[in-house]
């Protein structure tokens, strides 16, 4: 498996002297293609300021990142923004989406920051959208999509295009569970198409979708689950008639 | 597997597309920032509305200056030069105008006669015009009845029909003839052009012609060189009106940029507010050349919108007031007839003013580290001690640079103004901080309110830059136009007399002062004193003049002899020819006239005169006689005696005063009534009156520019309040959640809107007079005559207009209280 | 939670075979709670002699028999629906007990103790939703099920964070307090249940 994001010894601290702030430890992670993995973390444990280092959004005080193979922290402001286009895609808690643009032009518009021409764009945002079951929402605009629909246009956008790593912030955090579910369940898909995923989380059920688990506490990843070992016949002996 | 298909799409997708998104990019953020400004305008409508009322004013101003300056139409017509020729010697006349028609091909010339009328000091001005003259034909043009014909017909003006006690149909004994007035007459290009005119075929000989020529200007010089004698000529100025409305525009531009800064407040608060989406077009791979074009192409939209807007609105207003302005104007104003390349430029201008402003929160925002952006934590404000230390500079180099120019250098007023203008903005946060400052001790809305306007520095400081702006022009216009309308009255030239004023001479000013005896002048002075009597009791000044009694001359024209006049001159610019004036017996009613007395004229004065540069008296036996002068104040108009020569220097020549006249002040301005009744007096006694000289007055238009800029500052008050409480909106439901009563919400918007009316109408006060006071410093006095009620409702009445508009809106529940959340 | 109530509720649609009941009491609950074929049948013969169904004919085999349900039953079921559901005490609390313990066990980094149980309830957990994941979101048995069991789960996750919150707010040195306590009692597993039933307590309030 080919890894698409690779951090190694990152660490990050805010603030100088006393006021400083440990956000990231040595922190170690690998994703490779078609993997999703959940970071895992009580607030403050810098879960959140791992999946911007790894998006390039922030630069890291120590250690290396290689997003498919390129590392980040050489490059320039402007090739940080192209990766970012190319290759990264973000989801965050809530807001994802630019007002005054319909959910079409919304998936479409990295592409067209890359480049690429007005209707070729919207083209492929339509495809995505169809395939991720949103195609009679393409023309809507974000404030007449539901919260659940807003979500799903926004991962639409983040796996737009030739993406390699999806970047998800409580991705489910606004929404109830079943739209939580539904928005899951396209992540997880998306991941399947061959995208690297990365998802923080404090919530266990949200992180229960993905493949692999990392713990992290007080900056340092303190564990992580064992590769999933797929759909077993369960509770055969849990439930008493 | 993933491995293979890879490297099969990475160098498809690449070379396809620019590196930094190229075109499709741009037009993308541009389509975002357009969507954008469609969707919230209304956040941007003080920025809108500031910009649109600056296009507007400019484009009204430039359609007016450009229609209303007085162009040299009216007296070149179509022609590029004109010459005058003397009349006295019809022979010689009758060569030149024969050689001027050979050396110009076409000419267009047009008879003077100088009509004196009885009892009036001005002559009529008779005119011997072609209609249809090749170049001369602009400058005529019948109101009513017909053009005359034959030597028994005369057309006249309107205002020469008043003179002259006329009107159509009517004959009158004019110039030796009896004739019929067949028609009214005006000059479309000087409507105070008063004139009479007859049928050049029957005229009589004219005293004087006027030669309307074409050519160049060397053309001109050579023609002159063919000619014996001095030859009075003048070219059509280089200011043609485009010139005057460009220069409007230049001013225009310096009003827009002020405009801009405050523009550039808003799209800062507006940047702000987009702060969080544009950190997430930044993390969807945005550059950060990406990011400013949003905000610039917000500036360009906002600008172009306030472009069109502004021009129609402007255009339109100048459509519906041009004719009435026509009478201020002073000549016939074609509506249509608009300067459409200044126009366009100056649309452009506002357009590129706008995304100027828009520049610095651009560089601003492009440069905030993306996840503050994204958790839409602006960049902190600046400390407000720096931004008063930039104000402190600001105004000293403002003030500086207006002092400096005295007045009458553009390019350092328009600095001085900006400069101070920006000053004045940046007093703003620290005057908002003082205000603050003194909130202990308030109620606790009143806290809350003053808190909230410190925290939302950015969005008040904004506010506040607007409403001292608008009430900076609306006090600069009061105070500036009262300040003109003083100093107008004490420049020369623009005024004969004052209209209280009546000046009453003995015959005709000639250099010769005829002898009159002791009888003679008691009989004059006892119709002066008649005519006063009619005039409610004025201060009657008599006028000397100094005579050489020991020399006699023969009367000019026929009438008495007497004594030659002591005249002073000034050298013409040629050096062989001079420009005399009357020069008056320094007596102490007159000195008094001049708030001056015995004792303020040194010794050794000879003169006291307005006049500066090589002076000589003349008409005296002595040659050369350089007087010892002493500086008189400026006087106030043109026909008031401003050079005196003093008892001393009289006694020293042996010269003598002789009486020429009498200068009546009354205590109000003279009625149409009063002067004709002045006049019959005078007509009878050998007397000639003049009185102040009908000129068109812009007191209307001034007063339309107060009302505009109080307007200006109401509106802008109102936006304001009315975006603050918008703003406001989410404090005031934490409010009520917490079970605040109205009066609360009451008196937190009425604080808001009353604390920066007052703040603005305090630093626009400042600003303004920071201002006039740096320009006029020469003359403090021009500033004394300021419409106190005026300022005092601007200071006063705004806040509590504002606070009681505040008080009486914030009753009801905002109907959007919830829409904020969702931007 | 019983097979007789599931049982009565199917026939509370309507009088069906033995078999019939067998096969949709199967479809509906999914494979999550597999049976063995003589249960339901003995369930139908303990319900018939209790009055709460009926059937015609009383000497066929259970399979072929069609099955009513008496008033008596449907008196039976509705009060079971409203009934509380028994509190019988979830697995949970022996993780408590053994929190506890470490607590007050001197040398035992207790955090590293929950990290241990949170990850293999997130393991579950994950078993879980991934089984949900590869199922037809339209599965509502199924759903109902895992979803039952995930949110048991993430509560005892969540208990687990609560506790790790907790802990991390005692003074820098919890494991020398908690030797101290148990230094001043006598150590013994008699002391175990004593301390373990208010604390159970404090929890159900």
């Amino acid at each position: 498996m080919s890894a698409v994001l690779s951090m190694s010894q990152v660490s990050k601290v805010y603030g100088t002297g006393n006021a400083a702030v440990h956000a990231l430890r040595q922190v170690d992670l690998t994703v490779g293609a078609g993997e999703l993995v959940a970071i895992m973390g009580p607030s403050g444990s810098g879960k959140s300021t791992l999946l911007t280092i790894a998006g390039s959004l922030e630069e890291p005080t120590d250690g290396t990142v290689l997003v498919c193979g390129d590392d980040v922290s050489t490059m320039s402001a402007d090739a940080q923004a192209r990766m970012r286009r190319r290759s990264i895609g973000f989801v965050f808690q809530d807001l994802n989406l630019l007002a005054g643009l319909s959910a079409v032009e919304n998936v479409a518009l990295p592409l067209e920051l890359d480049g690429m021409g007005a209707r070729a764009a919207r083209a492929a945002g339509l495809r995505v959208l169809e395939e991720l079951g949103l195609a009679e929402r393409a023309a809507h605009f974000p404030d007449d999509l539901s919260g659940g629909e807003r979500q799903r246009v926004a991962i639409a956008r983040a796996v737009v295009g030739d993406r390699r790593l999806l970047l998800a912030d409580e991705p489910t955090g606004a929404l109830d569970s079943t739209n939580g579910e539904a928005v899951m369940r396209m992540l997880r898909a998306a991941c399947k198409r061959g995208i690297a995923g990365v998802m923080v989380t404090h919530d266990a059920q949200l992180a229960s979708w993905a493949d692999r688990v990392v713990f992290l506490r007080d900056g340092r990843v303190v564990d992580q689950t064992a590769p999933s070992v797929g759909p077993a016949t369960l509770l055969a002996g849990d439930v008493a008639p | 597997m993933t491995a293979t298909a890879t490297p099969s799409a990475a160098p498809k997708a690449v070379p396809r597309r620019a590196p930094g998104g190229g075109l499709p990019a741009r037009r993308a953020v541009i389509r975002w920032a357009v969507r954008l400004f469609r969707r919230e305008w209304r956040q941007q409508v003080l920025a809108l509305a500031l910009l649109t009322v600056a296009v507007i004013g400019a484009t009204f101003a430039v359609s007016a200056t450009y229609n209303m300056a007085s162009t040299s139409d009216a007296r070149f017509g179509r022609a590029d030069h004109l010459l005058q020729f003397e009349g006295g010697d019809p022979a010689e006349l009758g060569s030149r105008l024969a050689a001027a028609r050979q050396w110009f091909g076409t000419i267009d010339a047009i008879g003077h006669r100088y009509v004196e009328v009885p009892g009036l000091f001005d002559p009529v001005d008779a005119r011997a015009q072609d209609p249809r003259g090749a170049y001369g034909a602009p400058m005529l043009a019948v109101r009513q009845g017909r053009l005359p014909a034959g030597a028994g017909e005369i057309a006249v003006t309107d205002g020469v029909a008043r003179t002259l006690r006329t009107e159509l149909g009517r004959r009158l004994p004019f110039d030796g003839h009896d004739r019929l007035v067949v028609g009214v007459v005006e000059n479309p290009k000087d409507l105070t052009d008063e004139f009479a005119l007859v049928d050049p075929a029957h005229a009589d000989p004219p005293q004087t012609v006027t030669v309307l020529v074409t050519g160049t200007k060397d053309s001109l010089e050579a023609f002159r060189n063919t000619i014996d004698g001095p030859l009075v000529r003048e070219s059509r100025p280089g200011t043609t009106r485009t010139v005057v409305a460009a220069v409007t525009l230049a001013l225009a531009t310096v009003g827009l940029l002020l405009v801009s800064l405050v523009a550039a407040a808003g799209f800062i608060v507006v940047a702000q507010r987009r702060l969080r989406q544009l950190g997430m077009l930044a993390a969807m791979g945005a550059t950060r050349r990406h990011l400013r074009l949003v905000l610039l192409a917000n500036g360009t939209v906002v600008g172009a919108v306030a472009a069109l807007l502004g021009t129609a609105i402007g255009v339109a207003a100048w459509l519906a007031v041009a004719g009435q302005v026509e009478t201020a104007a002073g000549h016939h104003i074609d509506r249509f007839d608009l300067p459409w390349p200044t126009i366009g430029a100056e649309m452009l201008l506002a357009v590129a003013t706008a995304t100027a402003a828009a520049w610095w929160p651009a560089r601003a925002i492009a440069r905030t580290p993306i996840m503050s952006a994204l958790s839409a934590r602006p960049p902190r404000p600046r400390p407000a001690r720096r931004t008063a230390v930039a104000a402190v500079v600001l105004l000293a180099a403002g003030v500086t640079c207006l002092v400096l120019s005295g007045g009458d250098n553009p390019a350092l007023i328009s600095a001085g103004t900006v400069a101070t203008a920006v000053g004045v903005l940046f007093v703003g946060p620290a005057a908002i901080r003082l205000l603050a400052a003194a909130r202990g001790g308030m109620p606790v809305a009143v806290r809350l309110a003053l808190t909230d306007l410190v925290r939302y520095q950015a969005r008040a400081g904004a506010a506040l830059a607007a409403i001292s702006l608008a009430l900076g022009i609306s006090v600069a216009v009061v105070a500036g136009s009262a300040a003109a309308e003083h100093q107008a009255k004490q420049a020369a030239g623009l005024g004969n007399l004052a209209d209280n004023q009546l000046l009453v001479r003995i015959g005709r000013p000639t250099p010769v002062i005829p002898v009159r005896t002791p009888a003679e002048l008691a009989s004059l002075q006892a119709q002066v004193d008649a005519i006063a009597g009619n005039l409610d009791a004025p201060t009657v000044t008599p006028l000397d003049m100094a005579v050489v009694a020991a020399d006699t001359e023969p009367g000019q024209n026929g009438s008495q002899p007497g004594h030659p006049a002591v005249e002073i001159g000034t050298p013409v610019a040629d050096g062989q020819a001079m420009t005399t004036y009357p020069l008056y017996v320094a007596t102490l009613e007159l000195l008094r006239l001049y708030r001056l007395d015995a004792t303020a004229v040194a010794a050794d004065t000879d003169v006291l005169t307005v006049r500066t540069g090589a002076l000589e008296l003349v008409n005296i036996p002595e040659r050369r006689v350089y007087p010892k002068t002493q500086a008189l104040p400026n006087p106030r108009y043109s026909s008031m005696p401003n050079s005196l020569v003093t008892a001393s220097m009289m006694a020293r020549h042996g010269w003598q005063p002789a009486r020429v006249g009498w200068l009546l002040d009354a205590d109000h301005p003279l009625t149409e009534q009063e002067r004709t009744t002045a006049q019959n007096v005078a007509v009878s006694a050998g007397l000639t009156i003049e009185s102040r000289h009908e000129r068109a007055s812009l007191t209307g238009l001034r007063t339309g520019a107060v009302a505009a800029g109080v307007l200006l500052a109401l509106g802008i008050l109102a936006m304001t309040v009315g975006l603050i409480r918008g703003e406001a909106a989410g404090d005031l439901r934490t409010l009520a959640a917490t079970g605040a009563p109205p009066g609360v919400r009451r008196t937190l918007t009425a604080t808001t809107a009353g604390a920066l009316a007052l703040l603005g109408a305090l630093l626009g006060l400042a600003g303004a007079y920071a201002g006039l006071v740096s320009v006029l410093h020469r003359d403090l006095g021009a500033l004394s005559g300021v419409p106190v009620a005026h300022l005092a409702a601007t200071v006063v009445g705004l806040p509590l207009l504002a606070a009681v508009a505040g008080w009486l809106l914030a009753g009801r529940e905002p109907p959007s209280m919830g829409r904020r959340r969702l931007d | 939670m019983s097979i007789r109530h599931a049982l009565l509720a199917l026939l509370a649609e309507g009088s069906k075979y033995g078999l019939q009941l067998r096969q949709e009491f199967e479809a509906r609950t999914g494979e999550v709670w597999p049976l063995n074929v003589g249960q339901v049948y003995t369930t139908l013969q303990r319900l018939e002699r209790e009055g709460h169904v009926e059937s015609d004919e009383a000497g066929r085999d259970g399979a072929q028999r069609r099955f009513r349900i008496t008033a008596g039953g449907q008196r039976e079921l509705d009060r079971w629906l409203r009934t509380p559901p028994d509190g019988a005490p979830p697995p949970r609390d022996e993780l408590v007990i053994k929190v506890q313990v470490a607590v007050r066990m001197p040398g035992v980094d207790v955090r590293e103790i929950l990290q241990v149980h949170r990850r293999r309830l997130v393991e579950e957990m994950q078993r879980y939703t991934h089984l949900k994941a590869e199922a037809d979101p339209d599965d509502i048995a199924l759903g109902l099920v895992v979803d039952a069991e995930l949110f048991r789960l993430e509560a005892v996750v969540r208990w687990l964070d609560a506790a790790d919150a907790r802990l991390r707010r005692l003074p820098a040195t919890p494991t020398t307090d908690a030797a101290s306590n148990d230094r001043a009692r006598p150590a013994g597993p008699a002391a175990e249940p004593a301390e373990s039933a208010p604390a159970r307590e404090e929890a159900r309030r």
